[in-house]
């Protein structure tokens, strides 16, 4: 194992049980971290000496419609001097799902998580200006959840056909 | 609608000497439907909001119904400025969630394609900055070479912008006879055009002067805003996935990586006509290696059959008809593959549960990521400097919006 991997292992060991080592399609570094302790493994892994993840990659969630925790939200960090990939999935819950900001620790999650919350209407605590970015201020609902529907236009879109219009 | 959209955002609270401009969605070197607020104090500028989302076609959730072929024209129409690279980002995504292996024959192809598309997105893209900054010349010498690109994508693809060229395992079809001679043709005769494009700007004093030491980003800061491409390079950060992480055989490639110094507008202009030579250079071993054989995968489960032989064969008409009805079986699982395109870092993240739709796709679009760092470096210039940082940082909404 390399170098990398045993300083990944020791600092999700220090969490005490929160963050731990998945199982990964194609062998990258993949962990699951409680939504608590999420943005602690995400700073530690960008301050850490070795690992250094300076670059955020990716920002994103998935739903998991049905199912509790109902949402996760991704991060992929970047070890630029290593030029390994970490992946982290903080699990949330279907109610009111909310997570600490990220966007101090990199700039780059600005855009990211306001998209996020556009789209799967995921909380970041802490985040300067969290609006709306793709949809835009006054539309309902989050389109990327899964129970979004795919068909009809919503009231307020524009070219909205009013009552009778398709569904 | 319950809420009205805001003209102006962020109106400040006590009345001030600041004007509010509001530039685009449909100003002409915002380069498709970027708005820009500016907050002005005479010429200057004090606070720019970018305002994104207006060519927002909810890429990720068509994806999601979507089998894995069916979302491949989609792509074209992400960066519409290089849509064989878009394909091939898309296709080796697919492959890596697949665990295939495409034969050598179909990297090679991907690697011109890619390449070609560099070539093409960066002639866009300088010819629109230096149009953008009063240089209609360059632009028009750059489309004339981009005439030639294009023809050499309709040949393989049978389209100039909407290609859809790659297949999940390989390619739609080989090269058309008499395509790479062509091809060198146009590698041959490049060199000097491109040299002429640079050479009416790089000792230009006016470009010169619209560009050196404008839209300064450091090291650090292109780092922390997640930059990647021409952008994060130019500001002196050696990072290019085809040569750190190489994909589709871009490791048997000699090929150097420019960095930039500064990190202004004038080093991403220098990135970008270095990055194209560079490619040339790429194409021309590519050429040389570019090894027979098959350009699909040999797996049922993975190509579709030639169509010739599902008219004859059983089984072939039964895996077509699986392929085109179910998809490819995917395990479950998740996967993410980045490719270097001209804009920058194209990541496709996949979330699976088996079977042949993704349960969830996210695209990372360099525009979107790269945009985010406008009001760091617009702050403080000039409204002129307002189109030469944004044909320098070298967007497209079609990817920023998805």
């Amino acid at each position: 194992m390399s170098a990398f991997a045993e300083a990944l292992d020791a600092l999700a060991a220090a969490s005490g049980g929160a963050v731990r080592r998945l199982e990964d399609l194609r062998g990258e570094h993949a962990f699951s971290a409680q939504p608590e302790a999420g943005r602690d493994f995400l700073a530690r892994l960008k301050d850490h000496p070795e690992l250094r993840c300076d670059f955020l990659a990716v920002l994103t969630a998935v739903d998991n419609h049905l199912a509790e925790p109902r949402f996760e939200v991704v991060y992929i960090v970047r070890s630029l001097s290593a030029n390994v990939d970490v992946r982290v999935n903080v699990p949330l819950p279907g109610e009111a799902p909310e997570l600490a900001t990220v966007t101090d620790l990199w700039p780059a999650a600005d855009w990211m998580e306001r998209e996020v919350y556009d789209m799967f209407g995921v909380r970041f605590a802490g985040h300067p200006n969290l609006t709306r970015i793709l949809m835009w201020e006054g539309f309902e609902g989050h389109p990327l959840r899964k129970d979004y529907p795919l068909l009809g236009n919503s009231p307020g879109t524009p070219g909205h056909l009013g009552k009778g219009g398709k569904r | 609608m319950s809420t009205q959209i805001d003209i102006v955002l962020d109106r400040p609270e006590q009345p001030s000497e600041h004007q509010i401009l509001n530039m685009g969605p449909q100003h002409p070197s915002t380069h498709g439907v970027l708005r820009i607020v500016l907050e002005l104090d005479g010429e200057i500028i004090v606070k720019a909001t970018p305002v994104v989302g207006y060519l927002h076609r909810a890429m990720e959730k068509i994806a999601e119904s979507m089998t894995f072929h069916m979302f491949l024209p989609y792509t074209d129409r992400l960066d519409y400025l290089a849509p064989l690279a878009n394909n091939v980002a898309l296709s080796c995504a697919q492959e890596k969630l697949l665990g295939v292996t495409i034969p050598p024959r179909a990297q090679g192809i991907r690697v011109l394609c890619c390449e070609l598309s560099r070539i093409s997105a960066h002639l866009l893209g300088l010819g629109a900055f230096a149009m953008d900054v009063g240089a209609m010349t360059v632009f028009l010498w750059c489309f004339r070479e981009r005439e030639t690109i294009y023809d050499l994508i309709e040949h393989i693809s049978g389209a100039r912008f909407t290609t859809s060229y790659t297949r999940v395992g390989g390619l739609a079809n080989d090269l058309p006879e008499g395509w790479i001679a062509d091809l060198r043709k146009f590698l041959d005769t490049f060199p000097a055009r491109l040299d002429e494009i640079e050479k009416m700007l790089s000792r230009n004093r006016i470009w010169v002067d619209r560009t050196k030491d404008i839209g300064v980003i450091t090291r650090d800061e292109a780092i922390a805003w997640g930059l990647s491409g021409p952008n994060l390079r130019a500001s002196g950060v050696e990072w290019d996935l085809r040569t750190r992480r190489p994909y589709l055989g871009y490791e048997q490639y000699d090929f150097d990586v420019p960095v930039g110094s500064v990190g202004d507008c004038f080093d991403r202009f220098l990135c970008r006509v270095e990055e194209m030579r560079q490619s040339r250079r790429i194409m021309l071993q590519a050429i040389e290696k570019l090894p027979g054989g098959p350009v699909n995968v040999q797996d049922p489960k993975i190509s579709l059959p030639p169509k010739s032989v599902v008219l004859k064969g059983m089984e072939e008409l039964i895996h077509q008809f699986i392929l085109i009805t179910e998809g490819q079986d995917a395990p479950s699982g998740e996967c993410y593959f980045a490719a270097e395109n001209p804009k920058g870092e194209l990541g496709f993240y996949f979330r699976s549960r088996g079977g042949g739709y993704p349960d969830r796709m996210f695209i990372r679009a360099p525009s979107f990521i790269n945009l985010q760092i406008l009001p760091l470096i617009l702050k403080g210039r000039f409204i002129s400097d307002v189109v030469a940082i944004l044909g320098s940082i070298d967007f497209v909404m079609g990817e920023c919006d998805r």
